[in-house]
């Protein structure tokens, strides 16, 4: 394939067929953005937090950090970036402002349902919060049961495989190449795993940072394979490979069966008991009101936690599997079901595919002893 | 690139070859001087040999046969159409990405990032199915799937329709895809930093890919598009590297549009879907309902032509048995109803008492809510022995009868001190008992001798003849020994506990099997019957959702409400829930609209046309279920089998249950229409009102020549006496425009009369004539002025406005009836029977004799009739109604005669069958039931008031759906309006060469 940059070096841009050129130039020429002859980067300071890739210590405060700082750049950065066609923009940055519509999209379509919705009267006025309660649990539940998807194959790989597919690392990014220096962004928070093809193993053998380093050795037995080997991380590269693509192919599957399932009970009667004025007053009077002692704060913590979450939760799981009618019945117990299964089956395979012991092991000579064949 | 990279020169590794030493090492002098070097300084090397890689051609770097592959990207041009149908393909394609990936773990980036979409849609659908499985109605579960699909269709759409504005005015497609070498079909704009710009070289003008050779053919030189594109985006021509300032800023501007993409996307996804389901509803709703409507239309006809055939000779086997009707009926006990049932019931008929209840329970809970319990129950009692415990006689019961007596005898003795014990006569000390013989006596004496099973009553003689014959063998020995006389006392006492412990344990009810069978299956038919009826009362008249019913009333009453011409700020008092505001805008409206005879003839004609439509569905449903005097319709039929299958098998006692019910049945859906012509035409007879206020009051209160003689002399007139005739005229008008817009109940009706009279004068008390004039006046016929608007001159339509018209007029003279009937403590002064006094069908009954006006005259009255034997069907279970009832029908028959021309034939006795009709006219007023006088459908304020709650949702939606996408497109439109200029990211791009000289 041939790109921007070979274009330009090569001469490709000048037609094989014909003889003349097909702009004949001008004394005016095109400046490339990219290009910088003149490049006067080490006159500048360079004051990036990273200079290079780096990964960074796999804790859940920085994990946390980093999704707060990528959250606040979708505004401050990205937008702003993609809407002045930033010649560096990139394709994270899109994905990025992705996340925009799928959280905004849920709740206006709810607020248009509830808009709809006849109000005028007491009783429909009621009728119109229950529906209100129900879509807005429905919006919330649905987030819930994507982002536990995704968390329960990250944990079954975690627990497995010893990598963590949310491992952090920060890609430096040069702003030598923004041509105007405006609106400098200087690093994109990546994980090391995101990619099956490209991923960044290199940086596991960062040694300067005692947290995030990663020890290969242990991976490997992980993964199980036996022995000690001299160069385990060789051996668990392509399973790791597998491992990313299996992870992520159930992660979108098992969001699939969830955000149903979240979906399902948000729908049910459980949900009505509770109210929401109820709800919103046992935390700002009980909880963080003023003169309420602590062993009566915590009280009303247990409260709002069980008789408004847990037990309607528990509730609703119970009413989504009787059901209200024969198909409703048949359709929560199926959604259940296979639910379930889909969660066995995608960490059993997962356990068993991604194993070293599943794979054959070609010995030919000492090199090559743990080289797998997939 | 293949040809690149053959140019670059590439040294193959050479394998190093070992060579063994034959002897002693030999030393190989080496044109290296480096490698003489080494190999001296490190002689224990020497035994390897250092051979130098050998420059191989190029042509070797790629293996045997297999040649770099020429990209071969394409760019794609595709409709719509094409775009959809391959987007549909490709989710095969993901499929097989999906299996590789989650089962093999095989997989690229690309094809694992494709399978999101998949399981988006799939959990999408998963939604949608799980919503509509919660929703009970057809058309709230198919919005669910409409709504899935007006989701995905503006998540495709948005795009599409935020590129058309920015390629027309850039010439930039940001939805442009391209096929890779791979056939993998991507974005050119995905990723700002790869742009695949030789897709464009063989693009010809119009943006078509061509082949290299037809590309040649045509134009002399390449990237004739591209040159294009930069034209539109305003590249400078005739400048260095154009091509590729193009590119750059094709980039910028496909930046910014999919940025401004997502940024929309949020709103526009759920507006846009929004928008389009809801135009889908209506025409979604249409479908289903006519759908539905027909299916149940065909599956009652086909019901209803069995239910004839049977009918044909009542006495018929296949009427009277039970099996043979379930048989031709086509219907079926559910085989777990049945083995439950079975499993209640018994071969000999006995069950013990908690047997007997699971069965009434089981019973109870199958027939809950369908009445037909209290039919079974009927039946039942009708068999004491199905109702009430008996005991079983036997050798057993009477030996056990022996051992409590002798029993009760010894525990008394026992338990006493022994002192006391010897003070105890011998007799009773060693009580002897009695023998089985003295108990078969007992039973001859007592006359139970022979019978087998004991009744309660004989349970109970049995008791007290039991312990009277233990005692009196120890008579004489208890006399003058007080304690012997408490010992048999308490003796007496243990024997009837011990006696009550053995009926208890041995009670058991008889319910015959084949009886309780028959029962059961009959009332089974019935209720299934009864699920049959409902499924199209469910599909038409009942206003529960979706039904042709509950349409119409969500649809129409907001057209009233447009005819009429609220203003917003009206619509929001009315929507509110004070319904005094609320009658005061519409009384203010209307008199507005009276006084415009355009306008009124307008909204009078609008609101005709809705009521009509409202109407005719519903009846439309009813005549097949009641059917005409001429024709009893499904219901009468399905009475008149089951009556005589009743008769046949229980005699009269489940019969009148079963009369009782489908009587009840047919006044239900009687009155439902009712209500709904009601709630539909009122509006149209208080505009009537309105127009004709002045006339009215002054009807009612007369000229002020009566008014005053009336006030003076007549005590009916009392409540007057504070007021001259201009105030009383005034004040009744005022009374009449409040009453006709709220509910026609008496006690709305006396306060408000009293709110319009002077302090301290007495209202209605006194008053009942006035009260019924105003009645007379309220609920009168429709002035003739409105009647000729509402006939119209549309020749098609003046038959069904004549109808209109007619049902407007019934509509009124019944609502009038119910209301006078209503038990009011005025009308017990000696008025009860306000309509013998007055007549009011007397009018129509002239009318009969005259052959010009019979036919409508007759239908008038059938009408009336059929509503009032309606209303009394339902209590058919008092005499007197029974009776009215009965005759009512028969004069129904007299005027079928009329309406035929029979009653015009020679030897008919007219006059007889008037003076019938006269009487009739009187009888069905006799009885006040003071449900059926209130029932009525909704006042004009209430129907009003929830129309316009119902256009306010509505427009607060509007509002909101219209102000986001008002806000997201002018957002878009300035935001592409900026596309492609320098800003802070991009500055110009072109140097002149001469002072940018050094560059290159």
């Amino acid at each position: 394939m041939v790109t921007v940059s070979n274009i330009t070096n090569n001469k490709l841009n000048i037609p094989v067929n014909s003889s003349s050129l097909p702009s004949p130039s001008t004394e005016k020429s095109y400046v490339n953005q990219n290009f910088h002859a003149g490049d006067n980067s080490h006159n500048v300071v360079d004051n990036r937090k990273y200079k290079k890739d780096k990964i960074l210590p796999n804790t859940f405060m920085n994990r946390m950090r980093i999704n707060l700082s990528k959250t606040l750049d979708i505004p401050l950065v990205h937008f702003p970036r993609g809407l002045a066609g930033a010649p560096d923009y990139t394709f994270y940055e899109f994905l990025q402002t992705a996340k925009f519509p799928y959280y905004l999209g849920g709740p206006i379509l709810a607020a248009l349902f509830y808009a709809g919705v006849k109000k005028d009267n007491f009783k429909s006025a009621r009728a119109a919060q229950g529906v209100a309660k129900h879509m807005a649990l429905g919006v919330g539940l649905y987030y819930l049961g994507a982002a536990f998807a995704k968390s329960l194959i990250n944990h079954t790989v975690k627990f497995t495989r010893g990598i963590d597919l949310r491992h952090p690392y920060a890609k430096a990014i040069s702003t030598s190449t923004s041509h105007t220096g405006d609106f400098k962004k200087d690093v994109e928070y990546h994980t090391l795993y995101e990619s099956s093809e490209f991923t960044r193993t290199d940086l596991m053998y960062e040694h300067d940072v005692e947290k995030s380093q990663i020890d290969t050795d242990k991976i490997a037995r992980k993964y199980g394979v036996k022995g000690d080997v001299n160069d385990a991380d060789q051996t668990v590269k392509p399973l790791i490979k597998k491992t990313i693509i299996m992870a992520r192919a159930w992660q979108y599957a098992l969001t699939a069966f969830f955000v149903t399932l979240g979906i399902g009970m948000a729908n049910q009667k459980a949900w009505d008991k509770m109210s929401s004025e109820g709800f919103k007053k046992t935390i700002s009077k009980g909880i963080f009101g003023r003169n309420v002692s602590l062993k009566n704060r915590l009280h009303n913590a247990k409260l709002v936690v069980n008789d408004y979450m847990l037990k309607p939760f528990g509730q609703s799981f119970k009413q989504f599997w009787h059901g209200h009618s024969k198909a409703s019945s048949i359709v929560g117990k199926s959604v259940i079901l296979s639910t379930a299964a889909a969660t066995l089956l995608a960490m059993s395979l997962i356990t068993a595919k991604t194993s070293a012991n599943s794979h054959k092991i070609e010995s030919s000579g000492a090199n090559r002893q743990n080289e797998v064949n997939k | 690139m293949g040809n690149l990279i053959q140019n670059i020169p590439v040294n193959r590794p050479q394998q190093t070859t070992v060579v063994r030493p034959a002897s002693q090492p030999v030393f190989t002098p080496n044109a290296n001087p480096l490698l003489n070097e080494i190999q001296n300084r490190y002689p224990q090397d020497k035994i390897y040999s250092y051979i130098l890689a050998e420059p191989i051609s190029p042509a070797r770097t790629t293996p045997a046969g297999v040649s770099a592959r020429q990209a071969s990207g394409e760019l794609i041009k595709e409709n719509i159409f094409q775009s959809m149908s391959r987007t549909v393909k490709s989710y095969g394609d993901y499929a097989k990405y999906f299996y590789n990936a989650a089962f093999k773990g095989e997989g690229k980036d690309y094809s694992v990032g494709k399978i999101n979409d998949l399981t988006l849609r799939a959990g999408s659908l998963g939604i949608a199915t799980v919503l509509a499985t919660s929703k009970m109605f057809p058309f709230a579960k198919g919005m669910e799937f409409v709504g899935l699909a007006t989701w995905f269709a503006s998540m495709a759409i948005w795009p599409k329709v935020l590129g058309m504005p920015i390629k027309a005015i850039y010439g930039v497609d940001i939805n442009q895809k391209y096929k890779d070498s791979d056939g993998r079909i991507k974005d050119v704009f995905e990723d700002n930093q790869y742009r695949p710009m030789d897709i464009y070289r063989y693009v010809d003008k119009n943006g078509k890919p061509l082949t290299k050779e037809q590309y040649q053919a045509k134009y002399d030189h390449d990237y004739v598009y591209l040159e294009k594109i930069g034209d539109k985006l305003g590249i400078e021509k005739g400048i260095k590297d154009r091509n590729e300032a193009t590119m750059n800023k094709m980039g910028q501007v496909a930046v910014q549009g999919k940025t401004l993409w997502m940024l929309t996307a949020g709103v526009m996804t759920p507006v846009l879907s929004s928008l389009a389901a809801d135009a889908l509803q209506n025409p979604l709703k249409n479908l289903i309902e006519t759908s539905r409507y027909q299916r149940q239309t065909e599956d009652l006809k086909k019901f209803e032509q069995t239910i004839e055939a049977l009918l044909g000779d009542q006495n018929h086997s296949r009427v009277t048995d039970i099996d043979k009707l379930y048989e031709n009926l086509g219907i079926k006990i559910p085989e777990k109803t049945q083995q439950q049932f079975e499993s209640l019931i018994t071969e000999n008929g006995k069950l013990t008492p908690e047997q007997f209840k699971k069965l009434n329970k089981f019973l109870e809970k199958r027939f809950y809510g369908s009445g037909f319990y209290t039919s079974i129950e009927a039946a039942m009692k009708k068999d004491a022995r199905m109702t009430e415990p008996f005991v079983t006689v036997n050798q057993e019961f009477k030996q056990q009868l022996v051992s409590i007596v002798k029993e009760s005898f010894n525990e008394v003795v026992s338990a006493l001190p022994e002192d006391k014990k010897a003070l105890l006569p011998e007799k009773i000390r060693n009580y002897e008992g009695l023998k089985l013989k003295d108990i078969d006596n007992l039973f001859k004496e007592i006359c139970l001798d022979g019978i087998s099973d004991l009744d309660k009553l004989q349970q109970k003689e049995l008791k007290i003849n039991l312990s009277t014959a233990a005692i009196m063998t120890v008579n004489e020995e208890k006399q003058g020994n007080n304690l012997a006389k408490a010992a048999v006392d308490r003796a007496r006492q243990l024997i009837n506990t011990k006696l009550d412990a053995i009926y208890e344990s041995k009670r058991h009810y008889i319910v015959s099997k084949n009886q309780i069978e028959k029962i059961f299956k009959f009332a089974e038919m019935n209720r299934q019957i009864r699920g049959r009826l409902n499924l199209f009362e469910r599909a038409t008249i009942k206003n529960i959702a979706e039904s042709a019913t509950a349409i119409s009333w969500e649809t129409l009453p907001q057209k009233y409400v447009k005819a009429i011409g609220f203003t917003n700020k009206e619509l929001a008092v009315l929507a509110t829930v004070d319904s005094a505001k609320a009658t005061r805008v519409i009384a203010e409206k209307f008199e507005n609209i009276v006084k415009n005879p355009e306008k009124y003839k307008q909204v009078l004609q609008a609101m005709s046309e809705y009521a009509k439509g409202a109407i005719s569905k519903e009846e439309k449903a009813v005549i097949q279920l009641i059917g005409t005097i001429e024709n009893p319709g499904l219901l009468f039929k399905v009475k008149e089998l089951m009556e005589s299958s009743a008769r046949a098998n229980f005699g009269g006692y489940f019969q009148d249950t079963i009369t009782t019910y489908y009587l009840r049945k047919i006044s239900a859906v009687q009155r439902k229409l009712r209500n709904t012509i009601d709630s539909f035409v009122r509006p149209i007879k208080a505009l009537d009102v309105f127009k004709n206020l002045s006339n009215l009051a002054e009807r009612i209160v007369g000229d002020t020549g009566t008014f005053n003689f009336r006030r003076e002399h007549d005590w009916h007139y009392q409540m007057f006496e504070k007021m001259d005739a201009a105030k009383a005229r005034a004040a009744m008008g005022r009374y009449l425009k409040d009453i006709v817009l709220t509910r026609n109940d008496v006690n709305n009706w006396t306060t408000k009369m009293e709110a319009e009279l002077p302090l301290g004068t007495r209202g209605f008390k006194n008053s009942f004539p006035v009260l019924c004039s105003i009645a007379e006046q309220v609920f009168g016929e429709l002035h003739p002025e409105t009647v000729a608007i509402i006939t119209g001159d549309n020749m098609d339509k003046i038959a069904e406005n004549k109808a209109l018209i007619r049902k407007i007029n019934v509509n009124n003279w019944i609502m009038k009836s119910r209301f006078l009937r209503i038990d009011y403590k005025l009308s017990e002064r000696g008025d009860k029977n306000y309509m013998r006094q007055d007549n009011a069908l007397g009018g129509f009954i002239e009318d009969l004799k005259n052959r010009s006006k019979v036919q409508e005259a007759s239908r008038f009255l059938s009408e009336v009739l059929e509503d009032r034997i309606a209303d009394l069907g339902e209590n058919i279970a008092d005499g007197t109604q029974r009776f009215t009832f009965e005759k009512l029908k028969n004069y129904k028959k007299l005027l079928r005669d009329f309406a035929s021309g029979r009653a015009f034939e020679a030897g008919y006795n007219m006059n007889g069958a008037i003076n019938c009709l006269k009487e009739a006219s009187c009888f069905g007023f006799l009885t006040a039931n003071k449900a059926v006088a209130e029932a009525s459908g909704k006042n004009v304020t209430e129907f009003l008031a929830s129309a316009a709650q119902n256009v306010r949702s509505r427009n607060k939606w509007l509002k909101l759906v219209y102000g986001l996408l008002t806000g997201t497109v002018a957002v878009s439109a300035y935001t592409i309006a900026m596309m492609g200029k320098n800003n802070n990211l991009n500055k110009e791009i072109t140097n002149n060469q001469s002072s940018q000289g050094a560059l290159k």
